[in-house]
């Protein structure tokens, strides 16, 4: 039924919305009687928080009891009833069709086509251009052209390393992924190192290949060459004694030595660092509870409880892959922790504290949505529950939800002593970390679940102020005509730094300023002299991983544009007299033999790492790491430290005061603080929970915004003092009462094309002293509207060819794909099965004979003799970090569309995360389901392709040939699960220009770049499954001589996902090997397929979500509501 | 209501429908009969090469296996064309003056490069892989021709999807046991055949993904 008649035909079931002229909802608002809510009446404001919040609230978790009663909804506005489910544009099912947005008409598109067939004629004389083979002189030793090797090297980002493995064809680098040979970077899971990358690692690679990079000297906004600024080296030395550094967060052990060796030969030179993602909170808070500066690691793998206080443990903390990985350990039915002396299966349990709905939080058992600044109080209650300091004087303690929670999360911590940890956010005061530390030690945890490290020797972070405080008197100095010279490596203060600070204003009254930056960035604009940076792949560098192993890089590529890498700048400013000097001048003699002049990157690195021998130099640089570098434990015993008084917001409750709101900055899945702005991977990737693109917004919880009169999809002002702000609004659920997130990295200048101009700069709201938390902000309702590029209601899958496709078939069947259940339950009922879903057709005459019953196929089936590939995601471990998504973009080439492409629905991401709600939008259940190409055995798109161009392989592959697609689309409508995606326009076009071939390098070129017109879809990674075959037949034959086959033993054929994929919840194999750890995982009690009852046998199946809720929380729905209902055909 | 009737300028088109009705067949013909031809298919390509190289004196002549230039046949997808230095073993002593080895001596020298010309080119939607069909014993004369034979390089086959099929589908033909593998002109004997497609049990598979990913 098309969108129209449903329009003429159908009962408006709500009151009309009004639509702009594309069918976007700019202004609804349904008048709703309060009955017909889904969840109790909990209208915020002052009167009603009293009545909600109240110590003797009838019952805390009366706010979560009654959630609609198919369990899952995805957005406020259909948890509402109001979602453009009902609208002209939502209910068609494929609203990315051209009718909807192509200007072009029927008649111009003839026009145009007749013209190309006759042009096509003229140019098929001959089959194909001349191609040439250009062989190198010499090949280098084991180079095989046509194959891939990997390196290892390092990222870094904010002041943490991580170890990376690149792939490089041919010499250039085309994949990221984490390096499974670091210890601390990857983790042994079934016998097998893993490792994971999040997405701003693997994303980062894009940016090599940005053909906005930076690609020359600056010098007063003219250009200039390298030899311009060495001309100027001599003049600049005589400066360094009074000039100053600013630094972005590096760990590298390489710029501490070159800093170390710089102050030295010029003491009046002083260095700074400035992050504006900082986790010196943690670093400064350790130093009040111990006496110095020590770090804190967790070891979750052999936790039973983890509480995170503002803390987003999966993708924003340094550690996140690691703890992710652990989490995951410990969290897996049949993780590390089983060994429940009962024989139960035992997992851990994740208690979150924050005010923005983070991944941490998505994937906790029981989550307290709480203002950051109440950070503080809470940490106090708790210590005080625990015996640890005094409970705080504020109102929030009295609250029944907080009571509740404190309560039985200290009664569960007491229990679990030695098994449990509790880690705070970097927006967490240095108080609390103290106080966290103190708590930490009460559980038993150090030396159990948690590790401190001693910084080494010598190292800045042992003595360095906080990063605004650096910033804030660098500025005061520049603005007060103390520095001459001031030398910038990396980093985009300009764009970046505190509000107050002025940075901009400060950098004009410097005289000779010098940048150093991948992007001819705002700063670099605002510098006398920028120089541009060469990127990680390009040079030699290091990097310590938050444990303190130091990580390798080394240049993949010679410079694209000819860049200077931080260590090659600063080895070149200090000049090699200043070395050898500080090194000795045999050493360097050794180092650099007869070459004259400066040190060379890897030189400096070397000098730093000091390998014993040559060959132990070669192995560690082949290794990606130097071994035993890794920070000692320390031996620390915390101290009682005073609390801060506490503010007047902090004393008051969960109130929502206009003009006492909080606000606090949120780093940007996009952009992370900014620098990503041009990354179109990252752009493109939505969040994990707003499923918002190309944007950045405020985000504001649902009451909140009801008490603000503010609405989604529309823009409001921001103000704090006299800074103001006016951005997108975002109603998310789970954002604690009265208090707005801001997320960052928006309204960028000077990115280049890809980021100028997208989102909003939140910087501008950002002061020295709410830089963490920002207090008495106010909000008010512009009443423009605004769109969001949400791709949150693309790909309907509860849409589609099931009968009755209305607002309750939708709701009917969303249970069925979610599955969630309770390690209690799994316990406790040892038959318990993911529901198989309701059956719709059965085969009656095997009923009538007494056969077994089964499924009546339209589809002749067929059996498979071979490898039969098959997947398996579990969603227990999913955190939604989007690194798969990434994964796949980079493995297949999947081109990015844009932000008004993406408002089309026509995003190309061949996995997409489905993310699910459940229970009240105060306090919501999160579920993320990553959905690729289910490869059905009964594959309804092979029915309806009229070329052929699906097809199915006899290994039960759903075959994509693009050569042979004609662009009928039918397969995509035909799809029960949505995944198919189709080139409506020739999205590489843009690659063909000139000045944007550097960008082709980067492609796979395992993998078709697809053109125009053809449809695409998730392949399982074929090219891995065929070259794992090929290279097994061939290694076979070497081996036996003359018998050749193809043994692949489980884990040979790895997809780009399951690689990416730090907690491992994607697995991949062969299902034919009932050892195979994927073919045990289909077996599982857990296992689900997605739509049973349309019989298409998905190769790929679901492990149900396990939550593991304290049983003392009343929770609501926190078992799977559907499970019965869903066998037993509720309504 | 008025009838509607053509207007007088369309009787001028019937004649032209007509032709238009009458050629289309013949054009049709033609069509595919040109498209089959060796031509269109590009049998007998057979592209000018920077330096005259015959295989027929190399291969042929002086019996080097295909192997000590296209070292990576077995163990990469693509047979490598040798970089000069492979040349220059040998041409740094023989014929270390020829002009026609100039273009090879200036890449060694200047480590600089050949651009040699394509001959075999399939379409970038196809992913042929040396490695799988040299491991399974398909000599190189099965698709490359009598290249001991060929001064000038030319493309032997149509390598057309429907050639490549008709092997995938029945593969015994073109097996050959591994110590025959590069030699040319060698017709296995159904024995050696048939024990080599059981040995190595050769099943090549006809999925689209085989070729197309």
């Amino acid at each position: 039924m098309s969108a129209k008649e449903h329009d003429e035909h159908g009962e408006p079931q709500h009151s009309p919305l009004e639509h702009d002229d594309r069918g976007q909802l700019i202004t609804a608002r349904p008048q709703r009687s309060e009955d017909e809510r889904p969840w109790p009446e909990e209208v915020p404001g002052e009167d009603n928080y009293a009545a909600a919040y109240a110590p003797d609230a009838p019952d805390a978790g009366s706010t979560r009891a009654a959630t609609p009663e198919h369990g899952f909804w995805r957005t406020m506005a259909e948890l509402d009833g109001t979602a453009k489910l009902q609208t002209e544009r939502g209910n068609n099912e494929f609203p990315a069709a051209p009718e909807v947005s192509d200007p072009m008409s029927r008649r111009n598109f003839f026009q145009l086509m007749s013209a190309s067939m006759a042009l096509a004629g003229v140019g098929a004389c001959r089959r194909y251009e001349k191609e040439e083979i250009v062989p190198l002189a010499r090949r280098p030793e084991d180079q095989v052209p046509g194959t891939t090797r990997q390196y290892a090297t390092a990222f870094e980002l904010g002041g943490a390393g991580h170890a990376m493995l690149a792939t490089s064809y041919e010499g250039r680098p085309i994949k990221l992924d984490g390096n499974s040979d670091h210890e601390f970077a990857s983790s042994v899971t079934n016998g097998r190192r893993h490792a994971g990358a999040h997405t701003f690692s693997q994303a980062a690679i894009l940016n090599l290949y940005d053909p906005d990079r930076s690609q020359g000297v600056i010098n007063a906004k003219k250009g200039a060459s390298i030899e311009d600024f060495r001309a100027l080296l001599p003049a600049l030395r005589g400066k360094l004694g009074a000039a100053r550094v600013l630094s972005e967060a590096t760990s590298s052990p390489t710029i501490a030595a070159l800093r170390a060796w710089l102050l030295a030969t010029y003491p009046g030179l002083a260095w700074h660092e400035y992050e504006p993602l900082s986790w010196d909170n943690e670093r400064l808070g350790t130093k009040l509870a111990f006496g110095r500066a020590v770090r804190p690691l967790a070891k979750l793998d052999v936790c039973e409880t983890i509480v995170t206080i503002d803390c987003d443990i999966f993708v924003e903390h340094p550690a996140a892959m690691r703890y992710s990985r652990d989490f995951a350990a410990s969290r897996r039915v049949n993780g590390s922790l089983n060994f429940d002396a009962s024989g139960h299966g035992k997992i851990n349990r994740l208690w979150s504290v924050e005010s923005t709905l983070s991944h941490t939080g998505a994937m906790a058992d029981h989550r307290l949505g709480l203002r950051s600044e109440h950070g503080l109080p809470f940490a106090m209650a708790l210590g005080a529950a625990l015996g640890v300091g005094a409970p705080p004087n504020s109102e929030i303690r009295n609250e029944k939800k907080v009571q509740q929670f404190v309560a039985v999360l200290a009664e569960e911590l007491a229990a679990n002593k030695g098994r449990a940890v509790v880690i705070a956010g970097r927006r967490q005061p240095p108080e609390v970390h103290a106080l966290v530390a103190q708590i930490n030690q009460a559980i038993d945890a150090p030396g159990k679940t948690l590790e401190y490290l001693e910084y080494n020797e010598g190292s800045p972070e042992l003595e360095r102020v906080s990063h605004v405080a650096a910033i804030q008197s660098l500025a005061r100095d520049m603005a007060g005509g103390k520095v001459g010279t001031l030398i910038i490596l990396g980093g985009n203060p300009v764009y970046d730094a505190p509000a107050d600070v002025e940075f901009a204003a400060a950098l004009a009254k410097v005289g000779t300023s010098i940048h150093l930056s991948e992007h001819q960035n705002e700063t670099s604009q605002a510098a006398t002299w920028h120089l541009p940076r060469a990127h990680f792949l390009e040079a030699w560098g290091d990097a310590r991983t938050w444990d303190g192993a130091a990580v390798l890089a080394q240049p993949l590529i010679a410079p694209l544009y000819g860049g200077l890498s931080s260590i090659e700048l600063l080895g070149m400013l200090l000049g090699r007299e200043a070395i050898e000097r500080q090194l000795g001048k045999d050493v360097v003699a050794r180092l650099v033999g007869d070459q004259a002049g400066e040190l060379t990157g890897e030189q400096l690195v070397r000098a730093t790492h000091k390998p014993p021998t040559d060959a132990a130099w070669r192995r560690n640089v082949h290794d990606g790491y130097v071994p035993n570098t890794r920070f000692g434990a320390a031996a620390v015993a915390p101290g009682n430290v005073p609390m801060p008084p506490l503010t007047p917001t902090q004393a008051t409750g969960s109130t929502i005061a206009n003009g006492k709101l909080e606000v606090v900055f949120h780093y940007s899945s996009f952009a992370y603080d900014g620098r990503y702005a041009n990354n179109a991977w990252l752009q493109e990737t939505p969040d994990f929970l707003s499923k918002v693109t190309w944007d950045n917004y405020a985000i504001v919880g649902p009451e909140t915004a009801e008490a603000l009169n503010v609405r989604n999809d529309s823009r409001i002002t921001v103000k704090i003092g006299t800074r103001d702000v006016t951005l997108a609004c975002y109603t998310m659920p789970g954002q604690a009462r009265g208090s707005i997130a801001l997320v960052l990295g928006g309204g960028r200048k000077a990115a280049g094309r890809v980021g100028n101009g997208v989102g909003v700069d939140t910087y501008r709201l950002r002061t020295a002293a709410g830089f963490d938390i920002a207090q008495a902000a106010s909000v008010s309702a512009t009443g423009e509207g605004y769109t969001l590029a949400s791709v949150q209601e693309h790909w309907d899958i509860r849409t589609g060819i099931i009968p009755g496709v209305n607002t309750e078939g939708l709701q009917k069947r969303l249970p069925e794909l979610v599955h969630m259940t309770t390690n209690q339950e799994l316990n406790e009922d040892p038959t318990w099965k993911a529901a198989e879903g309701p059956a719709l057709y059965w085969d009656d005459q095997n009923v009538d004979t007494g056969g077994p019953k089964r499924h009546l196929s339209l589809f002749r089936e067929k059996e498979y003799k071979g490898h039969r590939w098959g997947m398996a995601i579990d969603l227990s471990t999913c955190t939604g970090c989007n690194a798969c998504m990434v994964a796949c973009q980079s493995e297949n080439n999947v081109p990015v569309v844009g932000r008004k492409e993406v408002m089309n629905n026509r995003e190309m991401h061949w996995i997409r995360i489905d993310r699910y709600f459940s229970g009240p939008p105060s306090d919501p259940i999160v579920v993320h389901q990553p959905v690729p190409c289910q490869q059905c055995e009964n594959a309804p798109c092979e029915q309806v392709c009229p070329v052929g161009a699906t097809v199915h392989s006899d290994e039960g592959l759903n075959d994509m040939t693009y050569n042979r697609c004609i662009g009928t689309r039918y397969c995509a409508n035909n799809c029960p699960y949505k995944v198919r995606r189709f080139n409506f326009l020739d999205w590489n076009k843009e690659w063909r220009e000139a000045r944007n071939k550097v960008r082709r390098l980067l492609f796979n070129p395992e993998v078709t770049v697809r053109m125009r017109g053809v449809m695409e879809k998730c392949t399982f990674c074929v090219q891995r499954i065929q070259n794992a075959k090929i290279h097994a037949r061939a290694q076979a034959r070497s081996q036996h001589q003359g018998t050749v086959d193809e043994p692949l033993p489980d884990g040979t054929v790895r997809t780009a996902c399951q690689e990416a994929c730090p907690t491992e919840a994607i697995v991949f194999g062969d299902l034919s090997d009932p050892n195979s750890q994927v073919a045990r995982l289909h077996a599982d009690r857990r296992s689900y397929d997605l739509l049973p009852e349309l019989y298409t046998r998905p190769r790929n199946k679901f492990l149900a979500r396990v939550r593991n809720p304290n049983p003392k929380m009343e929770q609501g729905p926190a078992k799977q509501p559907s499970a019965g209902a869903a066998q037993g055909g509720h309504r | 209501m008025p009838r509607f009737t053509f207007p007088e300028w369309t009787e001028t088109l019937k004649k032209w429908i007509n032709l238009l009705v009458l050629g289309a067949p013949v054009y049709l013909v033609a069509l595919v009969a040109y498209g089959v031809t060796p031509q269109a298919l590009r049998v007998g390509y057979q592209p000018p090469q920077p330096v005259p190289y015959s295989h027929a004196l190399h291969a042929g002549e002086l019996g080097i296996d295909c192997r000590y230039c296209h070292s990576t046949v077995e163990r990469a997808g693509e047979a490598a064309i040798p970089p000069a230095a492979v040349c220059m073993n040998c041409h740094g002593t023989v014929k270390k003056d020829s002009d026609v080895l100039l273009p090879i001596r200036e890449a060694y020298a200047e480590n600089g490069a050949v651009a040699w010309t394509r001959v075999h080119d399939l379409p970038d939607y196809v992913y042929f892989n040396h490695e799988a069909h040299v491991n399974v014993a398909v000599g190189c004369e099965s698709c490359h021709g009598r290249i001991d034979q060929m001064v000038t390089v030319y493309q032997a086959q149509p390598l057309t999807m429907e050639w490549c099929l008709e092997c995938h589908r029945n593969p015994e033909p073109n097996l050959r046991s591994i110590e025959n593998l590069t030699k040319m002109g060698y017709a296995a004997p159904a024995a050696e055949r048939k024990k080599v497609l059981e040995d190595n049990r050769v099943r090549p598979p006809t999925n689209c993904s085989t070729c197309h990913r």
